[in-house]
């Protein structure tokens, strides 16, 4: 994957808050580049899948994640900044309420064989079936 | 069954590292036997593909669960595909701590593996 932001990250003007005080929206690598791809240099999103080695599916999530994520630093006034590259998980995804370790489960037991790590059977689906979410909120 | 861990170490005191491709090298543990041994990652300071390199590699050797910080794009959907599962620790820990787990929860993760093969 080709990432080299020029910059990385955009701070809005206008607004007298400091660093502390705003919430930064993070946009990482593979959401600048489905943005890059789709909209910069305008290839549809099949084109993009290909460019980004990741399939057709993933790259929607990925652009629809980073399109999000524009407009809240737009409309919200926040800070962006872009980060390195980070993960996409499709789904089937499971989170561990004891240790907090996320995970997915390919014996289809839908996470029933409790946390592979603590070993807790406290354990539950992730909201939306991705990692994604959580890994934000613990920024 | 055997699970890797990514240490940014050769030691039990060394962190779990953060970058799955990237890592030092891997502790590779067999949940049966409890032995655990600490394998180069030959890749970590090559190119682009290095992170799918790793993960072909831990394959190959017949490992089924990998402990990392995050795994790449990349990499997840090959372990997905592969049927390898990924455990993403949203805390920093040493290996040692991991391996503490391990032996803690062995009991229950052999009635686990149990269960898998007679459902294969
Ligand atoms: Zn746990």
């Amino acid at each position: 994957m080709t990432c080299v932001p020029a910059v990385s990250g955009f701070k809005p003007y206008g607004k007298n808050l400091s660093d502390e005080e705003r919430e930064v929206v993070f946009l990482l690598c593979e959401e600048y580049e489905s943005i890059r791809l789709c909209d910069y240099e305008r290839l549809t999103q099949e084109a993009a899948a290909v460019e980004m080695e990741v399939s057709r599916p993933t790259l929607t999530r990925i652009y629809r994640s980073a399109r999000e994520k524009v407009a809240k630093a737009f409309v919200e006034g926040r800070q962006l900044v872009i980060e390195g590259g980070k993960v996409y998980y499709a789904s089937g995804w499971f989170v561990c309420k004891e240790c907090g370790s996320l995970f997915n489960d390919p014996s289809g037991h839908n996470g029933g064989d409790g946390c592979p790590l603590c070993g807790s059977r406290s354990v539950e689906k992730t909201e939306d079936g991705t990692k994604r979410e959580k890994q934000n909120e613990e920024r | 069954m055997k699970v890797a861990i990514s240490s940014a170490g050769y030691s039990p005191e060394a962190l779990v590292d953060s970058r799955f491709g990237r890592c030092a090298c891997f502790v590779v543990y067999d949940t049966e036997s409890g032995q655990r041994t600490f394998e180069p990652n030959p890749y970590r300071i090559t190119g682009e593909d290095a992170a799918l390199k790793a993960a072909q590699m831990l394959l190959s050797s017949g490992v089924k669960r990998v402990y990392a910080g995050q795994f790449g794009i990349r990499v997840e959907e090959f372990f997905q595909k592969k049927g390898v599962q990924m455990v993403v620790l949203t805390r920093p820990f040493v290996v040692a701590d991991i391996l503490m787990m391990f032996e803690k929860c062995r009991g229950a993760t052999e009635q686990n593996i149990d269960r898998n093969t007679r459902k294969e």
